[in-house]
């Protein structure tokens, strides 16, 4: 019983560090609907940026501010450099999806060039297992709970209470009408591909952290997790996708204490085709977008 | 004179609106039927759920003595049904003579090993449906735009284009969902036309129209949709005197 | 000099046909499907196990299963076969339900766990190692030194790309072909004249995954040795890149494209000094410049070099040129 217990904490700090990568995805798929498949790399960008900041000042906070500027500043360079281009050109949507993991790509060998290949430590100060009731979990982990809860309520807030959050969903249920009823599309577009860069990258400085390491793809093969809970959760809908990250991320702890440890992302994985074979767009009727307006 | 196709308590839900709610009505063969009805009474589901590219949720549809209501749209169409959409949707990347070459079904002529294995059949089998495109295409009056992208054709023609296409496969009946939508009215007159000439050809043509002169010319039959279901049928001229139909569509003629 | 020139050409027609291969499945029916070179890698590895003889039952940490000693037209036509039947699978699965967006993470997935699957399971074809061993087909019958054997290659490579290509060209033309790339542009006009998009792409899936796996089976006939190295997610990425700068939907293109990326761009550029500050950027820089052009092409010529062909039903009428240059004076004239 023990075990299960520890398996769920576990599968609570996985769940939160999926849910920051996968609700900032299903956000910006929410608005733009195109999948970015250079997400991952975003995540890459911030883990890089905030080792940057760490041979520099060794400074917590400085590491975070750069892995969400960073994150930040790529996804806007995507989209004012490469989507909004190919969108006026009415390219189809294939070729916008290339265009994201050309993207990707280019990314990872940037890094690749800058950082070098070899897989690069990244310490936090850690103080080592405590039990927090039946849960163990480290100081990193508790603080990684917090602050995806912290980042997703603020998101909340955001969405609901603010004009922006009000434009937001407006384009995200219908763009024509939104576009039509005099709402700033294109300023909804490009803050939204902000927070989505700005969530991604710190996304990725957590990730990062948890890992203890980072490659140039270390992103990018957490995509197929952040798919898997945007996918159960429902793609596009930001609320769905959190309670996704946290049906993938226990799933996975869960199955990793009982199956066997390299197997915790074939559950991931299995998860996700089951998801898109049985139903693609997610277990969540709909997206409670509509709080009785 | 028999039904050649037949309708009975076609349903279609949507979320919580009923678009199709109890419809049911016949269309004879060799005749022109009209559907009319104000937007939104469901005319253009009923077309969707009839040629297959909707499922109902109940009711029986039957053409030619077989039932249909289950079957998807291609299967629909290898039937002899064919229909026609509210915004033409010719295949705009390809040539006038592609669009006709695409339309002609011959479903064993879709094997890829006889391309590979046996090509002199299918090549003799192309050739002739090049010889009835261009005669369509001409009788249409696009036969010097035959090599040209459909996209380059205007409103009018992309209609024209849509029912020399349609005439390919040579068959039983269409459904024509507003055929002059889009359309200017100079061109009016050769769109008429063309529908009448697919009944003088023995096509069995089901049209929703908001033009009612049109529908005057041609139809045999009309029948007036409202909230889902059938509420009148006849002549345009009985139609007219109808105090019901009046109240729900009629105010003003186009 | 001889010998890099042959030896890019050879890899630039085997990627030709992987590249015709995704070809079929993305200029003909437009699905986004990054699983082809993982069909390319089950093509090499099949071919590998069908040709190779039983692993060595000793301790040089080889093991492999089957290890037939077949001929290598039993390995090609098995690796064939077997692509052929997991596109089938697979294909039937994913095009039934999935679109666009979610099949492309479909078979995105699908990569990540066959290779997972492999790399682990090491006794299937020996994990991240991989096999060796399995090259030069034909050569214990001719009997030729490498260098003789090199042009072989390359010519059998040639002439397998020419048959391919003749092959692709009759069903692009055939009424199948047509009916494919109507399915293509607007699925639901094209049902609505009978065509069934799930059985037509079906088979164009089906015909991708063969050619993938003849592409494979090429390739480790080449380079005797294929390992998870070797397919990474960039490979794919190379393959788009050659149909997309080519010309989607033109065989001709597919062929001209994987000249350009894996001839000129990546085997080419290996004549470059490496840049001492950066020692290990060459590939990063190499995969940088094949993004960038890829980038380019779809934002200003996204047909590529050779567009896709229609039917010309007006043949184009020769001119010869002296009456050309008559019409040409006498219009300048006409106009003073």
């Amino acid at each position: 019983m023990t075990v299960l217990l520890h398996s769920v904490g576990f599968g609570l700090v996985a769940a939160a560090i999926i849910a920051l990568g996968s609700v900032a995805f299903s956000l910006q798929f929410s608005v733009t609907t195109t999948p970015n498949f250079a997400h991952g790399d975003i995540l890459t960008i911030g883990a890089y940026a905030a080792l940057g900041a760490q041979t520099l000042t060794h400074n917590i906070a400085a590491e975070v501010i750069a892995a969400v500027v960073a994150g930040g500043l790529a996804a806007s360079i995507l989209n004012l450099a490469l989507m909004e281009p190919f969108l006026k050109l009415r390219a189809p949507r294939i070729s916008i999806f290339l265009v994201t993991v050309v993207f990707g790509l280019l990314a990872q060998n940037i890094i690749l060039i800058v950082f070098g290949g070899s897989p690069a430590t990244f310490q936090l100060p850690t103080s080592g297992l405590i039990h927090v009731g039946p849960f163990l979990w480290t100081n990193i982990d508790i603080e990684t709970m917090i602050s995806a809860v912290v980042i997703l309520g603020s998101l909340h807030v955001l969405l609901r209470y603010t004009k922006f959050g009000k434009s937001l969903r407006a384009v995200s249920d219908n763009p024509e009408l939104a576009r039509v009823t005099g709402v700033p599309y294109r300023r909804v577009v490009r803050i939204t591909w902000l927070l989505d860069g700005m969530m991604a990258g710190f996304a990725g400085f957590i990730l990062a952290a948890y890992v203890g390491g980072l490659t140039p793809t270390l992103g990018f093969s957490y995509l197929v997790v952040i798919f898997a809970a945007s996918v159960v959760g429902g793609l596009g809908r930001p609320y769905g996708t959190a309670l996704g990250a946290l049906v993938i991320g226990v799933a996975m702890q869960v199955a990793s204490a009982y199956v066997a440890p390299d197997y915790s992302e074939s559950v991931a994985f299995g998860l996700l085709i089951v998801a898109l074979l049985i139903r693609p767009q997610g277990i969540f009727r709909a997206e409670i977008w509509n709080f009785a307006e | 004179m028999s039904a050649l196709l037949t309708v009975d308590g076609l349903r279609k839900h949507f979320g919580g609106t009923a678009a199709v709610d109890g419809a049911t009505f016949q269309v004879e063969a060799g005749a022109i039927t009209g559907l009319i009805g104000p937007n939104g009474a469901g005319k253009s589901t009923v077309v969707d759920l009839v040629s297959g590219l909707l499922r109902p949720d109940s009711g029986v549809v039957h053409f030619d003595e077989k039932s249909i209501q289950s079957l998807p749209m291609h299967m629909v169409s290898r039937l002899g049904l064919l229909r026609s959409f509210q915004v033409s949707r010719e295949w705009p990347r390809f040539t006038l003579m592609e669009n006709m070459l695409a339309a002609a079904i011959d479903q064993s002529r879709a094997a890829m090993w006889r391309a590979v294995f046996r090509p002199g059949p299918l090549r003799k089998a192309q050739e002739r449906d090049a010889v009835r495109a261009r005669a369509l295409l001409e009788e249409f009056g696009l036969l010097a735009m035959r090599d040209d992208r459909a996209s380059t054709l205007s409103g009018g023609q992309k209609r024209l284009l849509e029912f020399a296409r349609l005439l390919m496969p040579a068959p039983r009946m269409v459904l024509l969902d507003e055929p002059l939508a889009g359309v200017h009215p100079v061109m009016i007159d050769r769109v008429r036309d063309a529908v009448l000439r697919m009944k003088a050809r023995g096509v069995t043509v089901l049209m929703i129209e908001h033009n009612l002169a049109m529908v005057e010319e041609c139809c045999d039959n009309v029948y007036v949709m409202a909230f889902g279901r059938m509420v009148a049928s006849g002549s345009m001229r009985e139609l007219r005197a109808n105090e019901l139909v009046k109240e729900a569509y009629l105010g003003s003629d186009d | 000099m001889t010998y890099l020139i042959v030896t890019v050409v050879t890899f630039a027609l085997i990627y030709a046909v992987a590249a015709t291969a995704l070809n079929v499945r993305w200029g003909w029916a437009g699905e986004f499907d990054f699983f082809v070179y993982a069909l390319v890698a089950v093509g090499a590895y099949t071919y590998a196990v069908i040709v190779l003889p039983p692993a060595p039952r000793n301790d040089t940490g080889l093991t492999y299963i089957l290890g037939l000693n077949q001929s290598p037209l039993v390995g090609a036509a098995v690796a064939v076969v077997v692509c052929a039947v997991m596109s089938l699978v697979i294909g039937s699965i994913a095009l039934r339900s999935l679109r666009q967006v979610f099949f492309g993470i479909t078979t995105f997935a699908a990569v990540l766990i066959l290779s997972a699957v492999i790399t682990q399971q090491t006794s299937l074809f020996n994990g991240f190692t991989g096999v060796f061993g399995a090259g030069q087909p034909f050569n214990s019958v001719l009997k030729l030194s490498p260098s003789a054997y090199n042009i072989f290659f390359l010519l059998l490579c040639g002439a397998i790309v020419g048959g391919v290509y003749f092959l692709l060209q009759r069903i692009f033309w055939s009424p199948y072909g047509l009916a494919l790339r109507a399915i293509r542009e607007d699925e639901v006009a094209a049902a609505a004249f009978g065509h069934d998009p799930y059985v037509a792409r079906l088979k164009a899936y089906v015909l991708g995954g063969a050619l993938a796996g003849l592409s494979g089976t090429l390739l480790v006939a080449y380079i005797g040795a294929f390992n998870p190295q070797a397919w990474s997610p960039i490979e794919t990425v190379l393959l788009f890149a050659a149909i997309i700068i080519g010309g989607t939907g033109n065989m001709k293109g597919a062929v001209l494209g994987s000249l350009i990326v894996f001839g000129l761009i990546l085997e080419g550029t290996q004549f470059l000094p490496p840049i001492p500050a950066l020692p290990n950027a060459e590939a990063a820089l190499r995969a940088i410049a094949v993004g960038l052009v890829m980038l380019a092409f779809l934002r200003w010529r996204p047909q590529g070099v050779l567009p896709e062909q229609h039917y010309r039903d007006v043949p184009r009428v020769r001119d010869d040129p002296l009456a050309r240059l008559v019409r040409l004076v006498a219009h300048r004239r006409g106009t003073q």
